[in-house]
């Protein structure tokens, strides 16, 4: 599993937006949603926070695999949500680097504002959540097989982890 | 989800088992699977070739739908009476393996190269013990 932690909290994501925009939140339901920044509990509350703001958030969507160019494909040509894509000014993803950029390639049209961040290969548990035990080269951690916490791991790569509100 | 992995060539892997060895094979079904380095037909491939070849014991086999979450090996309730484990997953998986049993040798048969994005490759960092 790709362990995915963000650069941005909630009020630079503000920074990124404005009242006008008409915004699609995106989430990945994998890795994305194991590392507690994606999933359908979080991109909920991520629209009532930004609604609550002024923002005008029109749809949201959950993609069971986030990396995956046909699914990402699909959802821009399905006909329950195609309409939806073309109006869309913004699109918020929350995924890994991959999925941020084989969104975004799909996604032409619109501003695809990239939260999420891959930092390595995590292993997920119920007792113990995501942790990082085979981080990328780039970030200059050895590999743990007892595992870093999202927490440790964020801290030490001066990151953040978790949803975003 | 998906990592870049790659299949260690078997007569490496042949070189890491002993006659009479009492092994157990652990492969992930999604990842690995999706690149030829893994999944239930080459563990069967790779089992029978090590029993033939080697002579080991194969005492157990098991497929896990996703080798990095601890919770479907810990369900898959492993054995731990056996003198090595090979692992057809990820390095990630192979930790799931180690951490459970760290007293046991673990033997990567896949290598994992990194991870996408788009197309570029993003390196991990290797284990120490993982590389063949």
């Amino acid at each position: 599993m790709i362990v995915v932690l963000r650069s941005m909290d909630y009020e630079q994501l503000k920074e990124h937006i404005v009242e006008a925009d008409r915004i699609i939140l995106w989430s990945c339901n994998d890795c994305t949603k194991y590392s507690n920044l994606g999933g359908r509990e979080n991109l909920d509350a991520l629209a009532k926070a930004l609604e609550k703001d002024g923002y005008n958030i029109i749809h949201q969507e959950i993609i069971g695999v986030g990396c995956q160019p046909p699914l990402i494909r699909l959802r821009s040509k399905h006909p329950a949500t195609k309409e939806i894509f073309a109006e869309a000014t913004v699109l918020i993803v929350l995924a890994c680097t991959d999925g941020f950029l084989k969104t975004q390639k799909v996604f032409k049209k619109m501003r695809v504002i990239q939260v999420g961040e891959s930092v390595g290969l995590g292993v997920y548990s119920k007792a113990e959540g995501m942790k990082l035990v085979i981080p990328l080269e780039e970030t200059g951690l050895p590999p743990s097989i007892e595992g870093y916490t999202l927490e440790e791991a964020a801290k030490k790569l001066g990151k953040k982890a978790g949803p975003l509100v | 989800m998906v990592c870049a992995v790659q299949a260690i060539p078997y007569e490496k892997i042949k070189d890491q088992f002993k006659k009479g060895e009492r092994i157990s094979i652990v492969t992930c079904n999604t990842c690995t699977r999706s690149q030829e380095a893994g999944g239930a037909k080459l563990m069967e491939e790779i089992a029978g070739l090590l029993v033939k070849d080697v002579g080991v014991d194969v005492v157990e086999e098991i497929v896990l739908t996703t080798g990095c979450n601890a919770d479907y090996y810990d369900h898959a309730d492993p054995s731990d009476d056996v003198d090595k484990i090979l692992c057809l997953g990820c390095w990630a998986g192979w930790t799931v393996i180690k951490k459970k049993f760290p007293n046991i040798p673990v033997v990567a048969g896949v290598r994992t190269l990194g991870i996408p994005a788009a197309s570029a490759m993003l390196k991990v960092v290797a284990p120490k013990e993982v590389e063949l």
